[in-house]
């Protein structure tokens, strides 16, 4: 696609209309998961209408924060030595929150810096994420310069000047740059007279940001998020966003873009992502509107390959194919049918279609055996 | 159409069978990797009866030449390994001697980490069986199978190892349809139908192993019922290469016998003996024997001297087992040396990644260096029916 026209807002044509698959689609990559109530909102609201109320904060949010983080307190404290009580919280969060796209660019982030440690230091790292996950890529880095999780999980010089910007090589006198921060008791300390380079840790955050390859890596990483594991972009579709990313690194409208775009509304972008073991679980939950409990829920997504709060190595998850083998696949469905068990009435076989495919399925008898069949099926594999 | 492999593991003889497994085709051979928790006592399982620095620094754990069951080279197996001795008489075991690495690390954690990466640094993020399963995150290369969390040996970056209770855990819960298994229009779906496939493939494939009538009656003991579910993996013929069982996982470990050694480890050899016997009955009355090699190790032996509390400290070297019908039976290298000991442990004489390297490279066919991120010397651990002799490191006596 021209890279002009790609990140064009989509207006639905004669040619191109809006359909129930176009606003699931949407829904899927956007969130967790969608009710019938939902798509239906999102199939007469139109595509821009639909991405402006993804991104509206809802009055809720302060009352639903509060609340979670009242649960989260003991966490704070928590002497776990891993980090599931964290993980389950998390969890719960996504599956209540009524501000999914916040959670899912959490997620993003979290896959993303791949940071792994304790409960107690990782539900702030996860509060950092999500305060910045649509906001501003410098304040993320900056705060993420500051944080015990990410002090004590990795290298993070190294990790700003390579995989955190796309970049090879560290500057002399930014690996020492952070020298003087640390954790006490499970906050962020700064000790300056060990502080051993000529820059500051904010100089070196900005340096990192100035790389050429920054703008374009980060844009590119969105874009394997958002529109398609299957290709990877060439440089002149993602020139654009990442010439305007560069400018102020907000995240939030470069979201916002590629979500409106004529790209992300194409068959470049439409199930060219597997879901992954977090979105298969929950877009079921949605669509039958149950619940599972996230104790339950934690262990199953570890089995599956998404143990949340501790990602597999550095580089996060390799998600795309590699979420996919014959026992994954397997036990997905058996993860299906766990959920589609407390299921008490289904909708008619229609709804049930267009809920988890919006297309067509060999026909099955009842609600419960073609729900399990659809999840059971390759197609419902992709997100 | 030709018959599946598995088809012809059934239909087959035992001749066929050994030409299947002969030097040149090693693609269906099978290694069963056996973790023992804790930190084995390696001197009162391959038991040194006649050493007198033994019989002095033990007690209440001393076992005489009338109790063990002599092995031959003055050794003997504790007297609760009667289905090890018979595996040995039948030349179906073997025992590799002094087995550890340089500078040994005494405490469960990192010991263990050191078996579980192939690798002595602690920053090693992978573990050995997880690298080999990440040259290719679509196959499935290896299973865990056992009700505890699993071994750090799994890790991959990308891959998604099985991680199974039982063999009848590899099935679908209710009874989803079988989708049509027809080539899609597009790449990513296409791939997600054939996985899909050979989803139903290989449950149809475990369904069937596990219809078969039991030809080995398997103790009611934690270890030998993941065996018995490994060995109905096996004749499942799902392509997996490496299984990976535990015995006694729970931190630090049922072997970690700091006190009232006696008794708790003659319990557990009883389970390890008694329940890899049984396996390897099992697979050799299904011809399979010449194509399944098992492993066990554990992260280090223990100290030569009996503490106060008729326990023993964290050590160095210990044996390694390895049974199947392609191993060189017997006794391998050297027993340790008693009187040239580290921090009163036994020096080990035969690092663990050489094992490994004669493992993947002899017995699997996978390439060693790459998993093991260098070079070591294998081993010799196969017998001359399927491998010419190699240099040995260390002459039995």
């Amino acid at each position: 696609m021209d890279p002009k026209t790609a990140w064009e807002p989509y207006r639905p044509t004669a040619q191109r209309p809006w359909t129930p698959a176009l606003a699931a689609h949407l829904l899927r990559r956007a969130t967790f998961g969608f009710n019938r109530a939902q798509l239906d909102q999102a199939i007469s609201s139109g595509p821009q209408q639909t991405v402006d109320r993804l991104f509206a904060a809802p009055p809720s949010l302060p009352s639903f924060n509060a609340q979670i983080d009242a649960f989260a307190a003991p966490l704070l404290t928590s002497e776990e030595s891993g980090s599931q009580e964290c993980a389950q919280l998390w969890l719960y969060r996504i599956m209540n929150t009524p501000f999914p796209l916040q959670e899912k660019a959490t997620l993003f982030w979290h896959d993303y810096f791949a940071i792994a440690g304790r409960s107690a230091l990782m539900e702030n790292h996860l509060r950092l994420l999500r305060r910045n996950a649509l906001g501003r890529f410098d304040a993320l880095l900056l705060d993420l310069s500051r944080d015990p999780a990410t002090i004590l999980g990795c290298g993070f010089a190294d990790a700003l000047f390579g995989r955190y910007t796309g970049g090879s090589a560290t500057p002399a006198n930014a690996s020492r740059a952070f020298t003087g921060y640390g954790v006490l008791r499970n906050r962020f300390h700064y000790q300056p007279e060990d502080h051993l380079s000529n820059i500051s840790g904010d100089d070196a955050v900005k340096s990192a940001l100035a790389q050429p390859n920054t703008a374009p890596y980060v844009v590119t990483r969105l874009y394997r998020w958002l529109i398609s594991e299957t290709t990877p972009p060439a440089g002149a579709l993602i020139k654009p966003l990442a010439d305007a990313f560069a400018r102020d690194f907000d995240i939030g409208r470069t979201v916002a873009t590629i979500l409106r775009s004529n790209l992300f509304f194409s068959p470049e972008a439409i199930r060219q992502r597997l879901k992954s073991p977090l979105e298969f679980a929950l877009n079921l939950t949605s669509a039958f509107q149950t619940t599972v409990a996230p104790a339950s829920l934690y262990p199953q997504l570890a089995n599956l390959g998404q143990r949340l709060a501790a990602p597999p190595s550095r580089e996060g998850w390799a998600g795309g194919r590699a979420w996919l083998n014959a026992f994954t696949v397997m036990r997905r469905a058996n993860l299906a049918h766990t959920i589609l068990a407390k299921v008490e009435n289904y909708p008619d076989r229609r709804q049930i279609l267009e809920l988890l495919l919006q297309s067509d399925s060999s026909p099955q008898s009842d609600g419960a055996e073609l729900a399990l069949a659809l999840a059971a099926s390759p197609e419902f594999q992709l997100a | 159409m030709s018959l599946t492999r598995r088809q012809f593991l059934y239909t087959t003889t035992a001749l066929s069978l050994g030409a299947a497994s002969s030097a040149s085709d090693r693609s269906g051979t099978v290694l069963v990797v056996l973790q023992l928790a804790g930190g084995n006592d390696g001197l009162n399982t391959v038991v040194p009866y006649e050493d007198d620095h033994c019989g002095r620094a033990r007690t209440t754990l001393r076992l005489t030449g009338s109790q063990v069951h002599k092995i031959g080279s003055s050794l003997g197996l504790h007297p609760e390994m009667n289905g090890f001795a018979r595996l040995f008489a039948e030349g179906r075991l073997a025992i590799l001697q002094g087995v550890g690495y340089p500078k040994m690390l005494r405490d469960h954690n990192t010991g263990m980490r050191a078996w579980q990466t192939a690798s002595l640094s602690a920053q090693e993020q992978t573990g050995w069986i997880g690298r080999i399963a990440d040259r290719d995150p679509e196959s499935i290369p290896a299973a865990y199978v056992g009700t505890i969390a699993p071994p750090f040996s799994i890790h991959a970056r990308e891959a998604i190892v099985p991680q199974l209770h039982s063999a009848a855990d590899w099935a679908f819960a209710g009874n989803p349809p079988e989708p049509s298994a027809a080539q899609r229009p597009d790449a990513l779906a296409s791939f997600a139908a054939r996985t899909t496939a050979d989803a139903f493939a290989k449950v149809r494939n475990v369904s069937e192993a596990l219809r078969r009538p039991a030809v080995i009656q398997y103790p009611q003991l934690p270890l030998a019922q993941s065996l018995q579910s490994v060995a109905q993996l096996i004749r499942a013929d799902l392509g997996i290469r490496i299984f990976l069982v535990e015995q006694g996982g729970v931190s630090p470990g049922e072997f970690d016998n700091h006190a009232n050694q006696a008794v708790n480890h003659a319990v557990s050899l009883r389970e390890l003996s008694a329940s890899v016997t049984a396996f390897c009955d099992d697979i050799e009355k299904d011809r399979l024997s010449d194509r399944v090699l098992l492993m066990t190790y554990s992260e280090f032996g223990r100290t030569l001297t009996e503490n106060g509390r008729h326990g023993t400290g964290h050590g160095a070297a210990a044996p390694v087992f390895l049974a199947g019908g392609a191993i060189r039976p017997g006794l391998i290298g050297n027993h340790p040396s008693l009187t040239d000991l580290d921090a009163d442990a036994p020096k080990p004489h035969t690092d663990f990644r050489s094992l490994y390297a004669a493992v993947l490279d002899d017995w699997l066919s996978i390439p060693a260096d790459p998993i093991l991120g260098g070079h070591f010397e294998k081993v010799s651990i196969l017998g001359t029916r399927s491998e010419p002799p190699r240099a040995r490191i260390a002459a039995n006596d």
